[in-house]
């Protein structure tokens, strides 16, 4: 197997791991958070909210203007 | 019998007005996906969003009751319901902590070609317009989640 065949294979079995954390957390209607739940729960500060929309802005711009 | 008052910010002018944001940024959408990186095209795209966003940001807090319930901040996870959570939520920060690892690891390691970071997956999937659109649109749904928290 090459490194890039492996790499892809690690980014691909973190999607399904992040995919399959959230359909567990929604199927357990509260018990477990999701993922929105944790990041609100970060969000909640002010300092937590700010840290979160710069990373936003930054992804965006990175990703489609550079 | 006096006819009910439209809650703060949903009067009928507000919503048309918010309505034209909602188009505006369907257009926008539309445009980044058909736009390339390093373009005039992109960067002002892209642009409009961030103001969009900080316009709602900047709303929020000095007039919030001229906004619609689709943009105003939520309330905060209650406590109860953390405590209930324990240390369940520790799945989420170790999952990130995974994904910055591995981010890392591909970033220090050469030839990209062979450790393809996560902006290099990215710019493939938004090589053709539609993928560029759906990301945008993803963007933009984050985005609106992440100010409304």
């Amino acid at each position: 197997m090459t490194w890039r065949a492996l790499t892809f294979l690690v980014w691909g079995a973190l999607l399904v791991a992040i995919l399959a954390c959230e359909t567990a957390a929604w199927a357990s209607r509260g018990r477990l958070p999701r993922l929105g739940d944790v990041l609100a729960r970060v969000m909640a500060p002010r300092g937590g909210r700010i840290v979160v929309i710069l990373a936003w802005m930054w992804l965006g711009w990175h990703a489609f203007a550079r | 019998m006096r006819p009910p008052r439209p809650a703060p910010g949903e009067a009928p002018g507000r919503r048309v007005l918010w309505l034209v944001v909602l188009v505006g940024l369907a257009a926008d959408t539309v445009v980044a996906a058909r736009s390339h990186p390093f373009t005039w095209a992109a960067n002002v795209t892209t642009a409009v969003a961030l103001a969009v966003l900080l316009g709602v940001v900047a709303l929020q807090r000095l007039a919030p009751s001229s906004l619609p319930d689709v943009v105003r901040r939520r309330r905060p996870v209650p406590d109860e319901v953390v405590a209930a959570w324990g240390a369940r939520w520790v799945v989420w920060p170790a999952l990130l902590a995974a994904v910055v690892g591995w981010e890392l690891f591909c970033f220090v390691s050469t030839p990209r070609a062979a450790h393809p970071t996560l902006s290099s997956v990215l710019d493939s999937v938004t090589s053709g317009a539609p993928g560029r659109g759906l990301a945008f649109a993803a963007w933009l749904v984050v985005g609106w989640f992440a100010v409304t928290r």
